[in-house]
């Protein structure tokens, strides 16, 4: 596989023609630069020969100076500077020795810049001079030594005298310099700057020089009216009137910096984004399904046999002929003009390609399809990302054995910059921590055993540098984000920041690495895996991540753009696609027009920047026959809407005047900002009243009179004495319930009897200890010995004491063939939270033999809740129907995760719990628990913000979203974690929303684009704005 | 007014299914009324005898104990000269969960280990603690004497 990976960057491409036509080029330009020319006197022959290459000619007009010299028409001139500056045909300068004359000759205004040519006769007798708007780039091509010029004088003036007007024919010449490729310097000025400067308006010397190089090329050809034979059809041939290109350089100086002002992007809208994956989507389909080596134990589907395929050939796109010859979009393709009285020799390039956005020139064909080895594979969660990406590993392996002979595997194998370093044979997987484990058990789950799987996390991590060249290294090594991170950091952490982020210093001198083995290592491949988690590249961890070494790359995400274009560029930033990868690039030809609300340009410059990178299926893409590629059950998300029970309403509404009290006085004094903080405090509180006021008990403590009391209908009310009357004033202790008991209840077919009054148990009640008795019965039981002064206790066992509020309300029915395939009938009889809705089922038919006998119980007096009652509801109806239906409750409120806990106690339910205070070990057991099919829990509680994730959770078909977040896509990303590859039942989601409160607002405000949560920044008029109207809303 | 489900239940239950040595019917005039016989536990001072017992149901039953007396003039610690029991079920640890047939297997119970610490008929439990033996004794003569069939 791709051994031709790092042809070095030099002229063996010209000089042997047979592979300029069959080999894809992956370096952008014909590379020729002084360093290269003492290769091979061959070659130094013919590109002798060929430069300076004819390009055109023009009309223009010079005029004479001191009338010394007559010249006729049809004379031969030639073309010189008058003073040449500091910079000439030397050879660029090195960085800094000449930033003092630059910056004066082109930024300031103090010193005037030289841009006199002259025009001399043969014998270099000056003849005149050229006009200024022409001088002025034809003084630069000559001073960067990009091109030639010869004259013929077509009109010389009759009377002879300073000033006269000359006509000349100006012929114009490419010098091999111009065909050299641009240095790293130039070519990655983000690379090696941008991040690094605060400003990154800042120019720097070299960016000025890249300018006037690209305004001089660019008007030559503007000139001379070179008009190109072929342009990506994409792009679309290319606007003449680009302003940034052909103005001059101190005009776009400006407009570049009016650009850094407005520095807020514009974010991308949905439609937007559907037309960027478009195109990715289509790809991929070009190549042939591919099957997974017999090492790999899993069957792939089609559609991941076609990204194994496509991933497989973009890893060796080299070794892999003409598959996509596309020309890149922002290269043109021009040919030579013949000269006249020239002979063309036939193995001379007849074509050429220009870049008119870095004034690059090449002899090869620059193809779309970048030296990048790799990618963005971005199917849409649950397509099984994961799993294309170990097919990839089986398929794609480097021998092992080679290490043996470092020599032989070194030179096919390593990349030209990290020529000191050995390959490692390991791909690395970098994921979230959440998602160790997961990808730990695909990887041993998808391997025959052939591979070897390591995880770098934690306290493991003492190993020496070279473990990952050896040859017990492993094939996978996963670790997470933070890791990379902490290792970088304590690397790095010496360095001053320029150099920190300066990837060609890094791998100019890869000192730095030792001391890691995570960074020593020459990957392979490297995988990031929620590869968004870098999509900012100033933060330290996307530094990190482009500081791994490795010829391949991937990035995994199912969201590579999540609110603006530049979260893409970090990922080609990172894949190294150039010149992508270069933030110049991308700045100048789509952060800038798009946020220029040159949309569709943009959008069609991005969407072919997508097209070879990206691999993108949505699970609603269709196969070439037009068939869903991945059948998922049916997804149903339902919204319950549940009202409030009077007590909660009064303390909802206690709360919510309070807080629209608060607000109203803020919005009159004018301080709603300042007080956000406060105000979003309310609105939580509001909000965990919807779920439990149980949640707000303790916080609303009273800090000043006037916020303890909260005015009612009926006089002031102290908010805690609300609670206090909900709450009741027994203690909290939930006893466990016998589950012989409920077994017992669940099995006897007959109705029971009460003990004390011999009746069947119509309303019968639990005790603690799980002894059943009428409600009536107990409760006459305990007024008696109220009455003597006694405290209650179970007549049965005499365990207490017993209140009325320990009582467990229960009721037995016999399910009947219910199940209602797909809907849920239950749906129907229960919205709006009517606790009855289920004793319709309540069996008074003692012999329905065909059902499930299902105990109901529910606390008599439980602090419930609304929304706690309508969660059992369902719980225990799915119960009823299929005991081995699992379901997944999300909250946002950990608080809340507590008391469904208690009341999953209460009614014998066995559960999980994944959020935010578990580590890594607990996840892990507590995810593989879940999956596995005998283990008794059903239920799975998560907080939203743990649980968002990653997570593979298809072992459950029912979904509870208890409240609902400022954004919806965080809820969906959360119920995508069920419904997604793997899931072989229908999932019901239920979304529980109380009436006429602040979450229904929160529903209509989800709606919308500009969510609260994501304003909280607060540095935006407009997002200020859009808040205050959202909160006028919600305190409406 | 009526008698409640549960009294006619146990009346019915304690016909169709009477605990071992005991027998409870309830007078044809008055269903609250019960006439009991406890035999006399084995390996009891009180083996071989027979005990009758009178058992009433008050109005508030099965909130409140039943009303139980031994009509069988009986040598044991917790029942008085008038057969009154001391019996903590049939006073402050009743509960509506005990039924007829558990009250009297309780007292069938307490033939069987009689508890003269916490004694009903003091002058018998003095005895009981001083010379049980002798106690016994006088205990098997009554059953001889009264409670034989």
């Amino acid at each position: 596989m791709a051994a031709a990976r790092c042809v070095p960057e030099h002229l063996t491409a010209i000089a042997d023609s047979s592979r300029k036509t069959g080999d894809p080029a992956h370096t952008q330009g014909l590379t020729l630069n002084a360093g290269s020319s003492s290769r091979g006197s061959n070659k130094r022959k013919i590109l002798d020969s060929f430069f300076p290459r004819y390009l055109g000619e023009i009309t223009i007009i010079g005029y004479a100076l001191g009338g010394l010299a007559k010249v006729i028409a049809g004379e031969t001139v030639l073309f010189e500077r008058t003073r040449p500056s500091v910079r000439n045909q030397t050879g660029r300068k090195k960085k800094g020795s000449s930033s003092g004359s630059i910056m004066t000759g082109w930024g300031g205004k103090a010193l005037k810049e030289n841009n006199v040519v002259r025009f001399t006769k043969q014998d270099g007798f000056e003849i005149g001079r050229l006009q200024v708007d022409t001088a002025r780039w034809v003084s630069k091509l000559m001073d960067y030594g990009l091109a030639e010029f010869q004259g013929t004088i077509i009109l010389a003036p009759t009377i002879w005298k300073t000033g006269a007007e000359i006509v000349l024919i100006m012929r114009c010449y490419l010098t091999a310099t111009a065909f050299a490729s641009l240095g790293p310097n130039q070519r990655l000025l983000s690379k090696t700057n941008s991040p690094s400067f605060v400003n990154e308006a800042l120019e720097t010397e070299d960016e000025l020089d890249l300018k006037h190089r690209k305004y001089a090329v660019n008007t030559m050809f503007r000139e001379l009216a070179l008009i190109p034979v072929a342009t990506n059809t994409t792009v679309g041939p290319r606007d003449q009137k680009i302003e940034i290109f052909t103005s001059t350089p101190e005009e776009s100086s400006i407009a570049l910096n009016d650009e850094n002002e407005a520095n807020e992007e514009a974010e991308v809208s949905d439609k937007e984004l559907d037309v960027l994956y478009e195109k990715a989507q289509r790809y991929g389909r070009d190549f042939a399904p591919m099957d997974p080596p017999e090492s790999m134990t899993y069957t792939l589907k089609p559609y991941q046999r076609e990204a194994l395929a496509w991933m497989y050939h973009k890893e060796c796109a080299l070794s892999n002929g003409n598959q996509h010859q596309t020309l890149h979009p922002l290269w043109e393709e021009y040919e030579f003009k013949k000269e006249d009285g020239h002979e063309t020799k036939s193995d001379e390039p007849a074509k050429y390609y220009f870049n008119p956005y870095s004034s690059e020139l090449s002899l090869k064909f620059p193809t779309s399809d970048q030296a990048c080895r790799g990618g963005i594979l971005a199917d849409e969660m649950g397509l099984g990302k994961t799993i294309e990406i170990l097919s990839l590993v089986h398929a794609n392996r480097m021998d092992k054995s080679s290490l043996d002979t470092p020599e032989a595997a070194f030179s096919r194998l390593t990349t030209c910059n990290s020529m000191q370093r050995r390959m490692s044979p390991t791909t690395l997987i970098v994921c979230p921590m959440s998602l160790l484990s997961q990808w730990r058990d695909e990887a041993i789950n998808s391997s025959d055993g052939s591979l070897k799987i390591e995880v770098y996390y934690g306290a493991s991590r003492d190993w020496s540098d070279e473990k990952l060249q050896q040859r017990d290294a492993p094939d996978i090594l996963i670790t997470s984000y933070g890791t990379v991170l902490s290792e970088y950091s304590s690397l790095k952490g010496g360095q001053d920041s320029k150099s920190l982020s300066s990837l060609d210093d890094i791998k100019s001198q890869n000192a730095w690495r030792r001391g890691s083995a995570l960074f020593n290592g020459n990957y392979v491949r490297v995988v990031l895996d929620e590869a968004h988690q870098i999509k900012s590249r100033m933060t330290k961890t996307a530094k990190a991540c482009y500081a791994l070494d490795s010829v391949r790359r991937w990035a995994v995400t199912g969201t590579p753009i999540q609110n603006k274009l530049e979260d893409l560029f970090s990922l080609v930033h990172f894949l190294q696609a150039e010149p992508w990868s270069n933030f110049s690039f991308w700045r100048t030809f789509i952060t800038i027009p798009f946020e220029s609300k040159n949309n569709d340009k943009a959008l069609k410059v991005v969407t072919s920047v997508l097209e070879p990178l990206v691999l993108r299926r949505t699970k609603n893409t269709k196969d070439e026959n037009g068939n869903s590629i991945l059948i998922l059950p049916d997804r149903i998300i339902e919204i319950e809407y549940l009202p409030f029970s009077e007590p909660e309403n009064d303390i909802y509404q206690a709360l919510f005047k309070h807080g629209k009290t608060k607000f109203n006085h803020y919005c009159r004094a004018g301080t709603v900002l300042k007080n956000y903080a406060s105000i979003f405090q309310l609105l939580v509180r509001l909000r965990q009243v919807c779920d439990h006021p149980l949640l707000v008990v303790g916080k609303a403590k009273p800090t000043d009179s006037s916020e303890g009391t909260l005015a009612s209908k009926d006089g002031p009310i102290l908010l805690e004495e609300l609670m206090a009357k909900f709450s009741g004033d027994s203690d909290q202790t939930e006893p466990t319930f016998g589950a012989s008991v409920m077994q017992n209840l669940m099995s006897t077919s007959e109705t029971s009897e009460c003990p004390v009054c011999f009746e069947d148990m119509a309303d019968g009640v639990l005790m603690p200890c799980m002894h059943a008795v009428c409600r009536s019965c107990v409760l006459d039981y305990l007024q008696l010995r109220d009455n003597k002064g006694e405290k209650g206790e179970c007549p049965i066992c005499r365990q207490g004491p017993i209140t009325e509020a320990d009582l467990i309300e229960y009721s037995t029915m016999n399910v009947t063939e219910q199940k209602i395939p797909g809907t849920d009938a239950e749906c129907t009889n229960v919205v709006g939270g009517n606790v009855l809705g289920f004793e319709r089922t309540k069996s008074e038919d003692v012999d329905g033999k065909h059902g499930d006998r299902l105990v109901q119980v529910r606390r008599n007096n439980f602090k419930s809740s609304a929304k706690l009652d309508a969660l059992m509801r369902h719980l225990n109806h799915v119960r009823g129907v299929d005991p081995s239906t699992k379901s997944v409750v999300f909250s946002q409120f950990t608080g809340m995760l507590d008391l469904v806990e208690m009341i999953l106690e209460r009614d014998d339910f066995k559960f999980l719990r994944l959020d935010g205070t578990h580590s890594q070990m607990n996840r892990e057991h507590t995810l593989t628990a879940f999956k596995t099919p005998d283990h008794p829990a059903t239920v799975m509680l998560i907080s939203l913000r743990a649980g968002g994730v990653g997570l593979n959770l298809t072992a459950a078909s029912r979904v509870y979203m208890l409240d609902p977040w400022w954004n919806y896509a965080i809820e969906a990303q959360a119920i995508d974690r069920v419904h997604r590859m793997g899931q072989t039942k229908p999932v019901l989601v239920k979304r529980f929303i109380i009436q006429n409160s602040v979450e229904e607002k929160i529903l209509s405000i989800q709606n919308r684009k500009n969510a609260l949560a994501s304003g909280l920044g607060m540095n935006k008029l407009e997002a200020q704005g859009a808040r205050m109207e959202e909160l006028q809303e919600i305190f409406s | 007014m009526s008698l409640p489900k549960r009294i006619i239940k146990e009346t019915e239950r304690l016909l169709a299914d009477p605990a071992p040595g005991i027998s409870a019917t309830s007078h044809e005039d008055n269903l609250r009324y019960f006439d009991v016989i406890i035999a006399g536990p084995d390996q009891s001072p009180f083996e071989g005898g027979v005990f009758r017992l009178e058992l009433f149901l008050p109005e508030e039953y099965p909130m409140s104990p039943p009303k139980v007396r031994f009509l069988t003039k009986i040598y044991h610690p917790n029942i008085d000269k008038l057969g009154r029991i001391c019996l903590d079920i049939l006073k402050d640890k009743w509960s509506p969960a005990l039924q007829i047939r558990t009250v009297l297997l309780s007292i069938q119970a307490l033939l069987s280990c009689p508890n003269p610490d916490d004694p009903l008929a003091n002058d018998v439990a003095q005895h009981w603690k001083d010379n049980q033996d002798e106690a016994i004794e006088t205990a098997k003569e009554w059953t001889k004497q009264h409670a034989s069939a």
